[in-house]
């Protein structure tokens, strides 16, 4: 004699994986008893047709058995090996002795160590919980600007807060604000003016820094993060019209407007789109793209932000055209990977998720290649997982670490 | 080691065995034929939970399901996983409908038992009207 709760106890001992219990459970649950249900009608009492339902479910160790093996974590290789590769492609640009980056080494080791840990982290834990935590993470991202807002410290213009070893800085933001917009969008409980209220306060805190790499970075998350949420066509393209003229306004309004207090970043947007005005980054870079080779020379002129803001281009001068192009194809193939594992996830949030992650780890590397040929102005983006620093390294991995913990659950969420 | 020790046993114990016709019943009835695709995945045209597919498969008389209701389970979850099929909530309820790529496996195994004798086929004829 065994009743349904035995059963599904006994199927469920055999499922190694704990996080695929609670679906087997329920779906069990749901037919065992739509069974007894249907044995009570043919005029059975309670107890044997429980017993009925139960037997003709046949062996519980079979369907356990079974069900681990198709409930057992998976993990991407495909998605692991190329990250770890790109992650040991950052120590490319410090090797060479003449940029005289050694001292970086080190650090460096500490900073792919970290992002190794992170990921790791992400992947281990289940990503249905942050779901509740999206106001939280959202009120936090908010708190942390508030602190670095009224921050004691100040890098190419940017404000930051610092207190002894602690540092807090615009980036580490954007995480909590994707992983909070992902929740907004899935959980499609807050009308679209609601969330453009939310994405302001966000947007004005970025430009109050200010940062625009950082500005557009989080700008493109929520908007692609808006397309493929659920809401109407109607709405995405009312929204479209609505930010483009905005955003065309604003331009010609930069363009035209004489810089009062002079920022460096701005100027510098400012210079490449006006013909007449030069830029020293840019003519550095269309000098150094012009005289590359196939396999590198070591002459290398100094540049300041050769291992963070220029690391492609450090790359392609001092090891080739060959290595940077190796490097550019090993950073599609994870964006490509991500995009293939979106493909299976049915799960909203899961695949909202993952989009905002491709989203920004996309538009990075995007635009850091368009930067190379001059087409679009001068800003500081690093490559996700190459460039030098903890910001790189670390939203890279964010993103990673999430789409393996999604792709690693996909069975059974 | 063991798989050397197994041979000789069969050489030297196993020899006086007799494989009688109930052995040959406890075996069969070990084998649980595996649900074929061929089987759920036209079924799964339309949205079906488990236990409405259980219920079809007792109307068209496929043994596999009595006593074994769990098989279904079993073979629906490595269909989804698959991508053949996708699944949704309602409630407390699972059900699933084919993905386009089930579709695409689907009309390719229908061309396939087309191909075959037109017995098969009149029998499959008699199948689909069932649904």
């Amino acid at each position: 004699m065994r009743t349904i709760k035995e059963f599904i106890q006994q199927v469920k001992g055999h499922i190694r994986n704990k996080e695929a219990h609670e679906a087997v459970e329920k779906e069990l649950t749901y037919h065992l008893a739509k069974s007894k249900q249907a044995w009570q009608e043919k005029g059975y009492n309670d107890a044997v047709a429980e017993q009925q339902a139960v037997n003709e479910m046949g062996n519980a160790t079979n369907l356990g058995v079974s069900l681990n093996q198709i409930h057992q974590p998976k993990i991407d290789w495909l998605l692991v090996v190329p990250f770890v590769l790109a992650a040991m492609c950052s120590f490319l640009p410090l090797l060479p002795a003449e940029l005289s980056l050694r001292h970086f080494i080190m650090r460096n080791v500490v900073i792919v160590i970290g992002g190794i840990a992170v990921t790791i982290f992400l992947t281990r834990l289940d990503f249905r919980k942050l779901e509740r935590y999206s106001t939280h993470m959202y009120v936090l991202g908010c708190l942390v600007f508030l602190i670095i807002l009224n921050g004691n410290q100040m890098m190419n213009d940017v404000i930051f807060f610092q207190a002894g070893p602690l540092e807090l800085k615009g980036w580490m933001t954007l995480p909590l604000f994707l992983i909070a917009f992902a929740g907004f969008f899935a959980k499609q409980k807050k009308s679209l003016w609601w969330l453009l209220i939310l994405y302001s306060i966000g947007a004005y805190c970025y430009i109050r820094l200010p940062d625009f790499s950082l500005f557009c970075t989080y700008t493109v998350i929520v908007a692609i993060l808006f397309y493929a949420s659920s809401f109407s066509r109607k709405q995405k393209l009312a929204c479209t019209i609505a930010f483009s003229f905005l955003f065309v306004a604003l331009i010609s309004y930069l363009m035209v407007v004489p810089l009062a207090p002079y920022n460096f970043s701005l100027a510098r947007m400012k210079t490449i789109y006006t013909p007449g005005l030069e830029d020293n980054g840019v003519s550095y870079i269309s000098n150094v793209m012009k005289n590359l080779t196939w396999f590198g020379n070591s002459k290398v002129i100094w540049e300041i932000e050769a291992h963070t803001n220029y690391v492609l281009l450090t790359i392609l001068q001092t090891y080739g055209i060959i290595a940077g192009v190796a490097v550019v194809c090993l950073l599609g193939f994870i964006i490509f990977r991500i995009a293939y594992t979106l493909a299976s996830i049915h799960n909203e949030y899961g695949r909202l998720l993952i989009v905002g992650g491709l989203a920004y780890v996309t538009t990075q590397i995007i635009y850091h290649i368009l930067m190379l040929f001059g087409l679009v102005p001068l800003m500081s983006m690093p490559i996700p997982f190459i460039s030098y620093g903890v910001f790189p390294m670390l939203l890279g991995s964010v993103a990673i670490g999430l789409t393996l913990s999604i792709y690693r659950r996909k069975s059974y969420i | 080691m063991t798989e050397t020790r197994f041979k000789q046993a069969m050489k030297n114990q196993f020899k006086k065995m007799q494989f009688t016709e109930t052995h040959k019943e406890a075996v069969r009835k070990g084998i649980h034929e595996e649900l074929s695709d061929q089987v759920l995945l036209p079924m799964l045209q339309t949205m079906r939970s488990g236990y409405e597919i259980t219920q079809l498969l007792y109307t068209k008389n496929k043994e596999i399901v009595s006593l074994n209701e769990g098989i279904i389970y079993a073979s629906l979850h490595r269909l989804e996983q698959q991508q053949l099929i996708i699944s949704e909530w309602y409630g407390n309820e699972k059900r699933y409908i084919l993905s386009r790529k089930g579709v695409k496996v689907l009309t390719k195994l229908n061309k396939e038992t087309d191909k075959l004798p037109s017995l098969q086929l009149l029998l499959k004829e008699v199948r689909y009207a069932n649904d």
